[in-house]
């Protein structure tokens, strides 16, 4: 409960050089807001009381501990976001190639051909274009074989 | 002359049969002299089904979503490469399967935690087996476990099972109560695992091609979509 009281949750370094630090402000509603806090550089003496206070209670050391680990976190969420996408961009192209073989052993001529090696190479497809290529092909044989 | 074969359990929604006829189809594909054996229900038999299967066993079959592990200790074969009905074959080392049993009674490839809903049990604890696809030993102590998985995890589904320590959705899964016996019990079973790579025997969509290791898929394991299990036939006991 106590720190929910405090003025300032959670800060980190924007940008240190500049004395930018983001953190969660209390606000006079009881709210907690993403507040940006800039003093501007040491060398330009600007002064800015929210950051005084910060500094108060945090402390140089701890405000750079807690970047490092935001930091940290950071990047691990952008890997596992990223892995993500290629699992989701992995999935989909599996499901589609999934799809047009089933798709292709429905059609009846190609269901009930005898043509092994022509089955099994559908089945082995990679790409939807060897699908359609030997799906095309195995079709075109069995329909000459009903010609002869 | 070896009595080893391949085995499929269909029950409860009809897409599964249909499934599992699919997948021995492309096995035959790969496999022509196959022996399949198929535990399904009476009346989902089709006669043309006996040019796919060579055994059809439906005497007693339980409508339950985990009735495999029912069936499983009722195989005919010395060997048994048991396959969810949601598989494809891609490769004709399908008919070399059982030659990696080795010395074990039954053998497993890995769960990907990456594309499972649930792998980890504690920090130290986690379901490695994927239970969807296995090669096992008809003997003894792998019916024995084959029966307690059943049977465990009828207990398991029970309302008032207790889960904890684990998350309480483990009781959906029948890898939960595999590892559980694996872990904390003793059946003496010689347990391994499929050679490396292990994926190209059990794809299941969602892995990622570098799992290969460049080579050949041999199984391909998909996912039922629910709006096949919605159109389907549900099994009504008798």
């Amino acid at each position: 409960m106590a720190d929910e009281l405090k003025k300032y949750r959670n800060p980190i370094w924007q940008n240190k050089e500049n004395r930018h630090i983001v953190c969660e402000m209390l606000q006079s509603d009881g709210q907690y807001l993403i507040a940006h806090i800039v003093a501007g550089p040491e060398s330009e003496g600007g002064v800015n009381i929210d950051y005084d206070a910060v500094i108060a209670e945090y402390g140089l050391d701890d405000l750079d501990a807690r970047t490092a680990s935001h930091q940290e976190q950071r990047e691990k969420n952008n890997v596992r976001e990223k892995e993500q996408a290629e699992a989701q961009l992995m999935r989909q192209k599996q499901e589609v190639l999934f799809n047009m073989k089933l798709e292709a052993f429905e059609i009846d001529i190609v269901k009930n051909s005898e043509n092994k090696e022509l089955k099994k190479l559908i089945r082995k497809s990679k790409t939807p274009l060897e699908i359609q290529a030997y799906t095309t092909i195995l079709i075109q044989k069995e329909l000459d074989k009903d010609e002869q | 002359m070896s009595n080893n074969g391949y085995l499929y359990v269909a029950s409860v929604n009809k897409a599964y049969y249909y499934a599992a006829k699919k997948s021995a189809e492309s096995l035959l594909d790969f496999y022509p002299e196959a022996k399949i054996t198929l535990f399904t229900h009476e009346e989902w038999v089709e006669g043309e089904d006996y040019k796919i299967f060579d055994n059809i066993i439906t005497d007693g079959v339980p409508n339950h979503i985990r009735a495999k592990l029912w069936a499983l200790s009722q195989t005919p074969y010395d060997l048994t490469l048991y396959l969810d009905c949601d598989t494809l074959i891609e490769h004709e080392d399908i008919s070399n399967v059982f030659d990696h049993i080795g010395d074990n009674d039954i053998i497993f490839t890995r769960n990907r935690p990456y594309n499972a809903k649930i792998t980890k049990l504690s920090d130290t604890e986690e379901m490695i087996y994927h239970c969807g696809l296995l090669l096992y030993r008809n003997n003894e102590q792998t019916k024995n476990l084959m029966d307690n998985w059943y049977a465990d995890y009828l207990k398991q589904r029970e309302p008032n099972w207790d889960s904890s320590p684990y998350p309480y959705q483990v009781r959906n899964w029948d890898t939960f109560t595999m590892w559980n016996l694996l872990t904390n019990s003793n059946h003496n079973v010689k347990v391994g695992d499929f050679p490396s790579p292990d994926a190209r025997w059990n794809f299941v969509i969602g892995y990622k091609d570098s799992e290969l290791d460049n080579t050949d898929r041999v199984i391909f394991h998909y996912t039922i979509h629910k709006h096949e299990l919605n159109k389907n036939e549900v099994y009504q006991s008798q």
